[in-house]
Order: structure tokens, then C-alpha cells, then sequence
């Protein structure tokens, strides 16, 4: 991983995702989502809420919003995961499930190890997301 | 190749509470490492997949309402539920210090670390406590008479620090399919023996023992940098991300 | 972009009048304040008035100042430097729970090595419980080590009450010795030692316009503690090292400087921190201010804002310009959140939420103005991005 310098307290592309995330779930009363997951808890300091919109005859992930309590690098951190699911057609619920926090991470430009686990927290919302879409999925048959 | 069924992992439900067990011993395997068997004060042990983490958190004000994850490092057949555990911060220090008897709220099994039946070739990658899931994995798959090939490459500083020697020697002289290869990083080569590496597990290693890269799956357990390097030297050299899963401890 | 620095409590710039007054033991006068000859003794005046200034201020003797390179030394020294003098004595010390880390790590190692530490509580304001303290006192407690201010949220102890009780309770013993972190409190509120009742005072330079890497540790002569730092006789035999002649002055100057400037900047701060305060808890929902509201340091503001996170709101200020700091977990090295304000009783996630802004010597009306105008849709856009719903 490069690092490239940088006056800022993370990478570029960090900070990029930080001050201008994508995907945010503005308004949660008129976004019907087909899965929802959340992982964290407030004492340990991050949170995040994922939203997905699946395509049910391909099983991509069309649509993928979130939310996060959470210092600069959970906030970039779901927004580059909000991103790799939804970019190029968006991913397999497959592929999805074993997104690994290291590809995040690779994505971002690297996070200090310290920070680590806000990119372990992203991914466990978005199983959860998915989980949850294909248990009404089976509740459906 | 992957499969062709819908793939469902079945997490417990999430507002199931904690149950809440009690210690009932304590073995010590380093200088560091403590095995704390638990038993729940009711009923038996939940069911869960070998390789799965619960979440661990106190009675008391201890540490306030905090929690952590841990490797289940028992099998589902075994009569109490085995968490090791490493002295590393202000919360493991405390799971060392309690006593016999006293009791910890424990969380339904959660992750997906763990090898489908398909797997037939699996790769385990190991690094000090990150070895608990995979004692858990290389257990229950000899118990259930698997048919699968398994390669284990542990890393540790020292032999010292090997956390389950014997237990791990023992299998892997009772099972032909299963193979140990010990990376210890910090010590000098004092000994010719095959399946011992005495510098950090690398690639080179890697095509050493397991000949061919592909058409195995790899497993990867231990602290971040441990995990990520061996991330990127498996996707550097062709292996696609779906043969990788990574489990990271910290 | 105008730069508004609002950290003043981590650090200071050096005073322009300060940094005159080093530079001569940056150039010309290197000499070694422990030589014969004339460029020595040169340093060795200049290290004796500078030593002199300070015991001035604080009332005392200047064989009673030892010069230290931090805060963080002068602690460690007054800790560590009478346990271990008086350990046959008693095994006994006395910490508040809202010490700086210098002080409270200190006694975790003593702790380590057999001393018994009692960590007092504060109140949900701030202050340190009298009547704990009055409990805690014991025939083997030889150290009492009670921070005058505090760096993060402010409050001012009842330093002199404290020393009253100590010595109501020790009659004509000499222990415990009562020490004091003055490092926040230098420049804001009085330092007369005898006022105080301390025994050991602990300053630092990098907090009132001096250069960082100086500080000093004032001891009553009647005390005797182990040195930390062996070698040469230097300090009295208690810190040895060549002296630094331009830290040194640059730390005395600035002391100087301080306390002449103290009661109108106090004064100043204050009427600016009191602004601040009522403008942000008007114009900000569920917004709360941490610590004691008079018992205070005059330039320190310690907010709480329900439903964000600290460092991304000090990330997103620093694009504004502007240079605060916070107590949330996600800036400490072992992920937890501020001992200070869990101290205070507050949730943990109020904890998480904390934004600190000191104000110094170069803040103006405008700079807080200009604050107050871009904190709200911050933190309000932060709060629509978060999980947590008010």
C-alpha cells in the first residue's frame, strides 16, 4: 500500500470520504430497504447502520445507504464500503458476505491499525444487512 | 468452484440475551495464555459452528458495560464452552484474574469463520492466540472423520509461546491428513527438522509446503499486521478473494 | 483561511518578549554552567536569576525551584522522588481520579511495586469529595498529590482546604507531602505556595508562552526525594544534565510574563469562555457543558454533543480553520475515552461527544464568533449522518 504524504490526519482518499461521504441515509421514512443490519454499540465509540436494496433476480446489491456514529475513519469506512458493494452493477450477495475489512482498508489507502476495526464494524453491518434481507426472503416462500 | 445453492448463513437471533455461564477451570498453556473452561448455569452449552466468536462482558462495573470478542476455542461436542484467552489489555487481564465459580454474561455464537464441507483443501494461517478458532476447526473436522486436507502454518515468536503443542502434535501424528508446519520467527535455527521455518512466514514458505497456491482455501487468523500482510502476499500471487477469509484479533 | 488556534491547554506558541530573552543561549552564550571560566559562569548566572524570578512568583527560596525538561518529569520526580525517600515511613499515597496521566501513571507503577493508592472520586461538577479525602488519611500515607486545574475540564481544586485538612491531621509530623500539578493553573490563578499549603509544585513551559521541554518542580528544603535522573551534581544533586540555559530563561520569562499579565487576561478569558459558553448551549440541542461553571479555568470550555463523535467533529472544525481537541475514545492510543470525564459520571457516549476549546492570549471576540456561526450546522449535519437518534 502506498502511503502518500499527506498534512492530513489520514490519506487522501480518507479524508475525501470523510468530508464528502457517499450514500448517506438522509431520510430514513421514504427509503424502503430490503435488508437492514447494525453493528457497534455506543461504549465502545462507533456504530454504523447499513441499508440495502437488493435485485432480486440477479441477487446484486443495487442500493446501499448507511449511517454512522463514529470518528473519521468509521464515517469513510462505510462509505467505501457503500461504494465497492454498489459500484460496476454492484456486488453478489455472495461476494458481499466475504468483503474483508483488508479490502476496505486497501481501498481507503491504508488506516492506521488503531483504526482498524471501524472497517470490521462496516462489514458486520452489512452481513447483518444481508442476513436479514434473505431471512424475509425465506419468510416469503 | 463455487457453489451453485443460495448461501444462508444462520446467525442466531440477534435480541437473544446473553446467557450468562460460569468458570469452571482454569488451564494455563503459556506464560501468557490462559484456557477458561465455562459452563452455563443453565442447561447445556448452545449449539455453534467451530471457528464462531461470542462476546464476552462482566456482572459488576467492571469495566463498565463493555464486552469483547473471543474464539470459542472448544468443540460443539465438548461438555463446556472453552474460550483462550491472551493477557494482552485491561480486559483479558481481568478474564485472567477471575476465579472459579464467579460468573461472565456470554453472547450467542456470532461469525463465519468456518469451512464448508466443500472445502476439500483448507490452509490455515495462525499467529500466536489466533490459533483458538482453528483448534476449535481441526478438532471437530477429526472428530467428525472429514475428508478433508488440512495444512496448518502457526506462527509464534518462540517455541515458548506455542499455545496446544502437544494437543496439536497428537493430531497431527494420529491424522494423515492433517500437517503442522511451526514458523517460529524469533528463535535461531537449532534443529533440521522438516515442518519448522525460523523466519516470518512469506510466500517462499508458503510454495514450499503447499506446492501448487491454488485450489485451496485459506484461512487467516492473528493480529492486523499479521492478517493483512498474508492478505496481500495470497492476492498478489493470484489467489482470488473469494478462497481467502480473514479473521482479525484485536 | 484565518487560522483560529483553540488549544491552548495542549500547548502554546512562544511569547515574541520570550524568545528574545533566549536566543543569546542559542548563539553566543553556549557555555556549560558547571565551567570556571567566564562563558560558564555566564550560564551559570543566567540559570541562578532565572531561578531566582521563579521563587519570586512563587514566594519562596530559589534553592527550593528544581529545573526540570516538563511537567511530566516534575511529577514523576515529586511522585516517585518521595515514595522512595520515605517508603520505611509509610506506603501510603493519595491521587484524585482526574489527575494527569503523569501523575496517575506514576502511581499505577507504585502500586506495582507494593504502595497502597487510593483514587479519589470528584463530584459531578468536577471537584474533588472533601469528605472521602478526610477518610482516605491514614497513618501510612506519605503523599498526597491533588492537581490545582484541570487541563480537561478545568475545575479548580480547593488546594488550600485540602492542605488545612492535611495539616490539622499530621499536627507536628512532616508527612504527608502535599503535592500539587500547577501546570494549568500557571498564568491563570495564583502560585504562592504558602497560600496553597503545598509542599511540592509541579510547572511546565510549553503552557504559558515558554519553550517546550521546561519545567520545574518546586520542594520545600524540610522534604528530602530520591533524584530520578543521576550523573552529575547539577540541581542540587536532584536532576543532573548539562542546564540548558535557553530553556530555562525561555521557561522563567515566560512565568514572568504570565503572572503580570494574569489579572486583566483572567479577567479577559473569562468574560470571552462565558460568552462562548451561553452562545453554543442557546444555539445547540442537547448540548451540555462539562465541569464545575465557576470553579473553572478561565479560558477552558468542555462541551458535550449527544449523538456524534468527537474527532470527526474536530476534523471537520480543522477544515474550518479552526483548532480544537476532544476527550473521545477514538484519539487515545488504547481506545478509551477521557478518565476525566468518566469521572464525572457522565454516559460514556456524552464522553465520546466532547469538544475542548481553550482560549489564550491571541484569541479575540471575532474568532469565537466565528466559531459559533460554523459549530451548529456541523454538528448538525454530523447528528443527521448518525446512528443515534435524539
Amino acid at each position: 500500500m502506498k502511503k502518500t504524504k499527506t498534512n492530513w490526519l489520514y490519506s487522501q482518499i480518507v479524508k475525501e470520504h470523510f468530508l464528502n461521504p457517499k450514500n448517506v441515509l438522509w431520510d430514513e421514512k421514504n427509503y424502503r430497504a430490503d435488508g437492514k443490519g447494525m453493528a457497534g454499540n455506543p461504549v465502545c465509540g462507533d456504530i454504523m447502520s447499513v441499508w440495502i436494496k437488493v435485485d432480486e433476480k440477479n441477487k446484486k446489491i443495487k442500493d446501499c445507504k448507511w449511517r454512522t456514529y463514529g470518528c473519521g475513519a468509521a464515517i469513510a469506512s462505510t462509505s467505501m464500503l457503500s461504494v465497492m458493494v454498489t459500484e460496476k452493477g454492484g456486488m453478489t450477495l455472495k461476494k458481499a458476505l466475504n468483503l474483508k475489512p483488508q479490502e476496505i482498508v486497501k481501498r481507503l489507502g491504508g488506516l492506521p491499525a488503531l483504526k482498524f476495526h471501524c472497517s470490521v464494524l462496516g462489514q458486520v453491518a452489512l452481513k447483518k444487512a444481508i442476513n436479514d434481507y434473505l431471512k424475509k426472503q425465506k419468510r416469503k416462500k | 468452484m463455487p457453489s451453485k445453492k443460495p448461501l444462508m448463513i444462520t446467525l442466531k437471533n440477534r435480541k437473544e440475551k446473553s446467557n450468562i455461564f460460569v468458570l469452571k477451570k482454569k488451564i494455563r498453556e503459556t506464560s501468557d495464555v490462559l484456557t477458561l473452561k465455562f459452563s452455563p448455569i443453565k442447561g447445556l452449552v448452545f449449539s455453534f459452528k467451530p471457528g464462531q466468536f461470542v462476546l464476552v462482558s462482566f456482572f459488576d462495573n467492571r469495566l463498565g458495560k463493555q464486552c469483547r470478542a473471543y474464539s470459542i476455542s472448544s468443540c460443539p461436542q465438548d461438555k463446556f464452552l472453552t474460550l483462550t484467552v491472551k493477557k494482552i489489555g485491561v480486559f483479558s487481564s481481568a478474564l485472567h484474574k477471575l476465579k472459579i465459580g464467579e460468573k461472565v454474561k456470554i453472547s450467542p455464537p456470532l461469525g463465519d469463520f468456518y469451512p464448508e464441507k466443500s472445502m476439500k483443501n483448507l490452509v490455515f494461517l495462525a499467529a500466536g492466540i489466533g490459533i483458538a478458532p482453528f483448534y476449535s476447526i481441526i478438532k471437530s473436522l477429526y472428530l467428525e472423520g472429514s475428508m478433508n486436507k488440512l495444512t496448518l502454518f502457526y506462527s509464534n515468536k518462540t517455541d515458548k509461546d506455542i499455545v496446544f503443542p502437544e494437543e496439536l502434535s497428537k493430531l497431527a501424528k494420529k491424522w494423515r491428513k492433517f500437517k503442522i508446519i511451526h514458523i517460529l520467527t524469533q528463535q535461531k535455527k537449532d534443529c533440521n527438522d522438516e515442518n519448522k521455518e525460523f523466519q516470518r512466514l512469506n510466500v517462499k514458505i508458503l510454495k514450499k509446503y503447499l506446492k501448487d497456491l491454488n485450489n485451496k482455501h485459506y484461512f487467516i487468523c492473528g493480529p492486523i499486521e499479521f492478517v493483512n500482510d498474508l492478505w496481500q502476499v495470497l492476492r498478489k500471487n493470484g489467489v482470488e478473494e473469494y478462497f481467502i477469509k480473514t479473521e482479525v484479533f484485536y | 483561511m484565518k487560522q483560529i488556534y483553540l488549544d491552548y491547554a495542549a500547548t502554546t506558541y512562544i511569547d515574541p518578549i520570550v524568545l528574545q530573552k533566549m536566543k543569546p543561549y542559542l548563539t553566543t552564550a553556549y557555555g556549560n554552567a558547571s565551567s570556571l571560566y567566564s562563558l560558564g559562569r555566564e550560564a551559570k548566572t543566567a540559570i541562578n536569576v532565572a531561578k531566582e524570578n521563579v521563587a519570586e512568583i512563587l514566594e519562596t527560596l530559589p534553592q527550593e525551584i528544581i529545573l526540570t525538561g516538563s511537567g511530566t518529569e516534575s511529577a514523576n520526580l515529586a511522585i516517585f522522588g518521595i515514595a522512595k525517600a520515605y517508603q520505611d515511613k509509610g506506603n501510603h499515597v493519595i491521587v484524585s481520579k482526574i489527575e494527569h496521566k503523569a501523575v496517575l501513571e506514576s502511581a499505577k507503577r507504585l502500586e506495582k511495586e507494593g504502595f497502597r493508592v487510593t483514587y479519589l472520586d470528584i463530584n459531578s461538577r468536577g471537584i474533588v469529595n472533601l469528605n472521602e479525602f478526610k477518610k482516605a488519611l491514614n497513618k501510612k500515607t506519605i503523599l498526597v498529590s491533588i492537581m490545582y486545574a484541570n487541563n480537561e475540564i478545568g475545575t479548580i481544586q480547593p488546594i488550600s482546604e485540602i492542605a488545612e485538612i492535611i495539616t490539622k491531621f499530621k499536627k507536628e509530623n512532616l508527612l504527608p507531602a502535599f503535592h500539587s500539578d500547577a501546570c494549568q493553573a500557571a498564568g491563570a490563578l495564583s502560585l504562592k505556595v504558602k497560600d496553597l499549603g503545598v509542599d511540592l509544585l509541579t510547572l511546565n513551559g510549553s503552557k504559558i508562552y515558554g519553550p517546550k521541554g521546561s519545567g520545574c518542580l518546586y520542594k520545600n528544603q524540610d522534604f528530602k526525594i530520591e533524584p530520578l535522573i543521576v550523573g552529575g551534581s547539577q540541581e542540587m544533586g536532584l536532576r543532573a544534565g548539562t542546564e540548558n540555559p535557553a530553556l530555562i530563561v525561555g521557561f522563567s520569562e515566560a512565568l514572568k510574563l504570565a503572572e503580570k499579565l494574569r489579572k486583566k487576561e483572567s479577567q479577559r478569558l473569562r468574560n470571552l469562555r462565558n460568552y462562548f459558553i451561553e452562545h453554543a448551549l442557546k444555539t445547540i440541542p442537547h448540548c451540555r457543558l462539562n465541569g464545575h461553571t465557576q470553579k473553572r479555568l478561565p479560558n477552558n470550555i468542555n462541551l458535550s454533543f449527544a449523538g456524534i463523535e468527537g474527532e470527526s467533529l474536530v476534523l471537520k472544525l480543522d477544515q474550518y480553520g479552526i483548532s480544537v481537541s476532544t476527550g473521545s475514545a477514538c484519539t487515545s492510543h488504547d481506545l478509551s475515552p477521557s478518565h476525566v470525564l468518566l469521572a464525572l459520571g457522565i454516559k460514556k457516549e456524552l464522553a465520546h461527544g466532547s469538544l475542548r476549546l481553550t482560549l489564550g492570549r491571541k484569541t479575540i471576540k471575532k474568532d469565537l464568533d466565528y466559531v459559533l456561526k460554523i459549530l451548529p450546522p456541523v454538528v448538525e449535519k454530523l447528528r443527521k449522518m448518525s446512528t443515534i437518534r435524539l
